[in-house]
């Protein structure tokens, strides 16, 4: 490796932080906020602050882009600022679930003695202080996301290390770009061990036992910036529709091809679910079985650009499958399991160590296959849940191992977003960032009752 | 009915930087004994020991002659035949109090006749179909000792039984123990009340990380 | 486990749904064309043959290895039949590596054999050009430069957007420079390109927007990339090189060796390669140039006749391509001689 691929590395290892560092501080204020004040339609309101992750990153990119280009807040989305802005923003709302999970988690005694404190800083310095180690885990593992990243930094005209080693696959420098990949697999280790550290202490959080937002203070303040961060992708989300709008004389064309993108959603959603649902499902199962090293290890291939796996998945993978499964996206399901078994892992932690200490004794004294699914399972549903929605989105969104890998003829509404606006084919694009947009929120608002917390 | 139940010979377990023993304890089948010590003298870690909830640094436990903990071998806390009863509630908050009686109890424990049985003796009847959020803390606390009894564990460990218990729930659950012993099963208790001739053990002194122990005899 | 693994195994049909039986018999093609007007012609391929189209379209460069490395580390068992790529040189260093099988198509008669394989490995037809995009509010048509040399006049410092040089076709119109001016020429001007602080952005589309929100006022890219956005009333515009030479891009075709669908493949290349299909490139909104003198070019279209072009053998472009990357990635990229980031 030479000196300026190593100190590349090193930017992107900073660049990574920074990112992780904002989504951490927004995602974890936002979740902070709306669960220590009574704010005004709060399921509305995570919804709204969840949509930048909700959108693929060239839709969130591009309107951004349409929105802020030709004001003086342009020089955010460029060089290493711009970087740092849009990953942030981006990955915010994962942390904020992350965080509302683990706050919603609190012990109903805790809650109502917090409750009891003045609103203002100390109640929110020991709310943050309570889920510090979920904060921490989340954003490491954004910042592991992060260090593989091509697109968002492509469109912010900065050099990655994930962009070199596309740049060397392209070429048949195959050699070059798996020392690269070695490079940045070694560099992110140490956020890998912050992710995997202390995660098999029971009881670490605890139930959600509290009646909903009763006693919670209410502060102006606090809805006034809620509602304004949340009205920026409102914003965003109104854009995209004026966008969509089909002008009168091609409206019978558009709604044809809203189908049939809505069509090519709907096949989607079923794979990407199932390919949530087992990585999360790998990811508990490791962490109720205590197999930290085993799931450390499936937290590898996060590590890797999706390119990288998606090259190994078609070179030694697609070789041994019959010609029959062909027409079958097999391997696009198994890159997203290999590439999002770190949310798996993490939110299987997370769930994990979310059972409080006496309720997990009592499950340990029964036969291990009915303390997992009777008791452990059922418990961690919500985490499980949220996990199975994010990583759904995630492999919604993948362009890179997917370009590689998708069966001619197959749907993949990401690919397809790209395409439209490439060729400045916004209004199509539009309708189908939109699809995307209420489906996600759709299972976003089914799957995670995060904010709003059953009387118990 | 004089068989040995439980065994415990030079038992250490260590918690962060304090140690609880060397322990040495006998309990017979078919008896209650109780162990005594002040809040934060280590009795709830000796129980989750003995349950082998916690990893134990040294020691001996025999379970109706078969070693459970030490030499070498430890059987899963599933497999040993103990349940326990905890300070805090270890009731699951998703299954109702007639779910978890019948989740625990498995084919050695009560059948449904058993448990409608022992909940009626517990005041616990028209409760069962409730799920721990909606239980009064005492009648939670019963509810749990109403699993504990369901699961036909020959071993119960009790933390504190009676610490939020009006005086006629202390008597329905001390009625429960008696009904448990009487069938050959035995009961460890764990209170900061000295309870007279049924103490078999006493923790005491300050927090330290080498603690002195002391032992009625046999 | 078990529990888990039964509920997850009742899932797994449905990651089947996208492969439902279909009456008709199928070519797979690896397109790289512009997804919204390769459609059209592909759909109407279907009508006219009966046979179904599955495609798999590209992404622009640079997030991803793009298609042609697919079919490249697709090669120990191929799952594809017809590759159209939209820029010859990555085609023809696919077809050294074996990747292709020789197919002369009798629809490729009337293709100069300058734009053909030798070994009939591939056949171009219709082309794009590189282009200089402006907005014609902000920079009057005679300042523009009447070559690549002049983008680095000191009066554009700053104001030159090229996509990524390490991808698409940006790669290859580097690759095309220097096998023309031959390494030296090469190298240097891309060192005062970057003494010209030229903004090297993500793709052609992204120096486009460039050059659309002003902060480029130039923008070094494809003829299709201006043309889609200046149909839906831009204020953009596209110059040619007529002192240098513009550079020709023909869209490529090539059928797969070991074809999963062989003879279909070759209907189908027969189809692409038509004069139909060029006709209907010449009239899309990519704007692209017929190879054929005798198809019609529309009114306000390209043809070759209206361009000087850039005089390169396209087989010695392929082949300058690695070093055209590397040389490019260490003057364009990589931080200045001397400087650690």
């Amino acid at each position: 490796m030479t000196a300026i691929e190593v100190a590349l590395l090193l930017d992107t290892l900073l660049l990574a932080c920074l990112s992780a560092a904002l989504a951490t501080i927004v995602g974890g204020s936002f979740a902070l906020l709306l669960t220590s004040y009574r704010v005004p339609a709060p399921r509305l309101l995570q919804l709204l602050l969840s949509l930048p992750f909700l959108l693929p990153a060239v839709v969130l990119t591009t309107e951004l882009q349409a929105l802020l280009g030709a004001t003086a807040l342009q020089p955010l989305l460029r060089g290493m600022t711009g970087v740092v802005f849009i990953e942030g923003m981006r990955w915010a709302p994962l942390v904020m679930w992350g965080a509302l999970a683990a706050i919603s988690a609190l012990p109903a005694e805790e809650e109502r003695a917090l409750r009891l404190l003045p609103p203002g800083s100390a109640a929110l310095r020991t709310r943050a202080a309570r889920v510090r180690g979920v904060l921490l885990r989340m954003g490491a593992l954004v910042a592991i996301f992060s260090m593989t990243m091509t697109e968002v930094a492509g469109y912010a005209s900065v050099e990655t290390i994930g962009t070199r080693i596309v740049a060397r696959m392209t070429l048949g420098e195959d050699l070059q770009a798996w020392w690269l990949a070695c490079g940045l697999v070694v560099v992110s280790l140490p956020l890998l061990l912050v992710v995997v550290s202390k995660l098999l202490q029971p009881g670490a959080l605890a139930v959600p036992t509290v009646d909903g937002r009763a006693g919670l203070a209410t502060d102006s303040r606090v809805n006034f910036l809620l509602w304004v961060f949340g009205s920026f992708p409102a914003l965003l989300l109104i854009a995209i529709a004026v966008t969509a709008v089909p002008e009168a004389s091609t409206s019978r064309e558009a709604l044809v091809e809203m189908g049939r993108s809505l069509g090519g959603v709907a096949i989607e959603f079923p794979r990407v679910l199932l390919v949530g649902a087992l990585v999360t499902l790998i990811g508990w199962r490791l962490a109720d079985g205590g197999h930290l090293w085993f799931a450390a290890l499936l937290l590898i291939p996060a590590l890797l650009p999706a390119s990288v796996v998606g090259i190994v998945l078609v070179e030694r993978v697609q070789p041994l499958l019959p010609a029959s499964l062909d027409r079958w996206p097999i391997l696009m399901t198994l890159a997203g399991i290999l590439r999002f078994a770190a949310v798996g892992v993490v939110v299987g932690f997370i769930a994990r160590v979310s059972l409080p200490a006496a309720e997990e004794n009592a499950a340990r004294l029964l036969k291990p296959a009915a303390g997992r699914w009777c008791v452990r399972g059922p418990r961690a549903f919500t985490l499980l849940a949220a996990g199975v929605l994010i990583v759904a989105l995630l492999a919604l969104g993948e362009v890179e191992s997917g370009l590689l890998l998708i069966p001619a003829g197959h749907p993949s509404p990401a690919l397809e977003l790209h395409q439209l606006l490439h060729f400045r084919q916004d209004e199509q694009a539009g309708r189908l960032s939109l699809a995307l947009a209420i489906g996600g929120g759709g299972l976003a608002l089914v799957l995670v009752p995060l904010a709003s917390r059953r009387k118990r | 009915m004089t068989a040995e139940r439980l065994a415990v010979k030079g038992l250490i377990v260590r918690r962060g930087n304090f140690i609880v023993g060397p322990v040495d304890l006998h309990l017979t089948a078919g008896t209650v004994g109780v162990v005594v010590g002040d809040n934060g003298s280590g009795k709830s870690t000796l129980l989750l020991a003995l349950a082998g909830l916690i990893t134990v640094e040294e020691g001996i436990v025999t379970l109706d002659g078969s070693i459970v903990e030490g030499a070498g071998s430890r059987v899963d806390p599933w497999r040993r035949g103990i349940a326990i009863l905890q300070q805090s509630s270890g009731l699951w908050p998703h299954l109702s109090l007639r779910q978890q009686c019948r989740l625990v109890a498995g084919s050695d424990g009560f059948d449904g006749a058993g448990i409608t049985a022992c909940a009626d003796r517990l005041a616990l009847v028209d409760l069962l179909d409730r799920k721990p959020t909606d239980l009064s803390g005492g009648e939670a606390q019963r509810g749990e000792l109403l699993r504990t009894l369901a699961s036909g564990a020959r071993l119960i460990l009790a933390d504190e039984p009676f610490s939020g218990q009006h005086p006629a729930g202390v008597e329905k659950m001390e009625d429960e123990f008696r009904r448990a012993t009487a069938a050959g099963r035995s009961v460890l208790i764990a209170s900061h009340r000295d309870d007279g001739d049924r103490v078999l053990l006493r923790l005491g002194g300050p927090r330290r990380q080498d603690r002195e122990f002391s032992s009625p005899g046999p | 486990m078990r529990g888990g693994s039964w509920s997850a195994l009742a899932l797994l049909p449905l990651i089947f749904l996208g492969g439902c039986e279909d009456p008709l018999p199928q070519v797979v093609i690896y397109c790289s064309h512009d997804r919204a007007h390769a459609e059209s012609i592909l759909r109407s391929f279907e009508r006219e043959h009966r046979i179904r189209v599955l495609a798999v379209y590209d992404t622009e460069a640079n997030k991803t290895v793009g298609l042609a490395e697919r079919l490249r580390r697709e090669k120990a068992r191929p799952r594809c039949d017809v590759y159209w790529g939209n820029e010859p040189l990555r085609t023809i260093r696919l077809a050294r590596e074996g990747v292709f099988e020789p197919y002369r198509s009798p629809s490729a008669a009337g293709i100069p054999r300058r734009f053909r394989s030798a070994e009939d490995l591939w056949c171009g037809f219709a082309a794009r050009v590189r282009a200089i995009a402006f907005s014609p509010e902000r920079t009057a048509p005679k300042e523009l430069p009447g070559s690549l040399e002049e983008l680095v006049d000191s009066r554009w410092r700053g104001m030159v957007a090229i996509a990524d040089p390490r991808f698409g076709t940006t790669s290859s119109h580097l690759a095309a420079l220097r096998s023309v001016w031959g390494a030296d020429r090469y190298r240097d001007w891309l060192r005062q390109l970057r003494a010209n602080d030229v903004q090297v952005v993500a793709s052609n589309s992204a120096t486009r927007d460039r050059v659309l929100s002003g902060e480029a006022s130039l923008g070094l890219t494809d003829t299709d990339d201006i043309e889609v956005v200046r149909r839906r009333g831009e204020s953009i515009s596209a110059s040619f090189f007529p002192e240098g030479g513009t550079f020709l891009m023909p869209n490529t075709v090539a059928v797969v060796s070991g074809a999963p669908h062989l003879e279909r493949a070759k209907v189908l290349v027969d189809y692409l390669l038509s004069v139909e299909v060029e006709e209907q490139l010449a009239a899309g909104p990519s704007r692209q140039i017929p190879l054929r003198r005798d198809v019609r070019v529309p009114p306000g279209g390209l043809s070759l006749d209206a361009l000087v072009l850039l005089e390169v053998s396209l087989e010695e472009a392929a082949s300058a391509l690695p070093e055209a990357v590397d040389e490019a990635e260490r003057a364009l990229i990589d931080p200045p001689d001397g400087e650690t980031r």
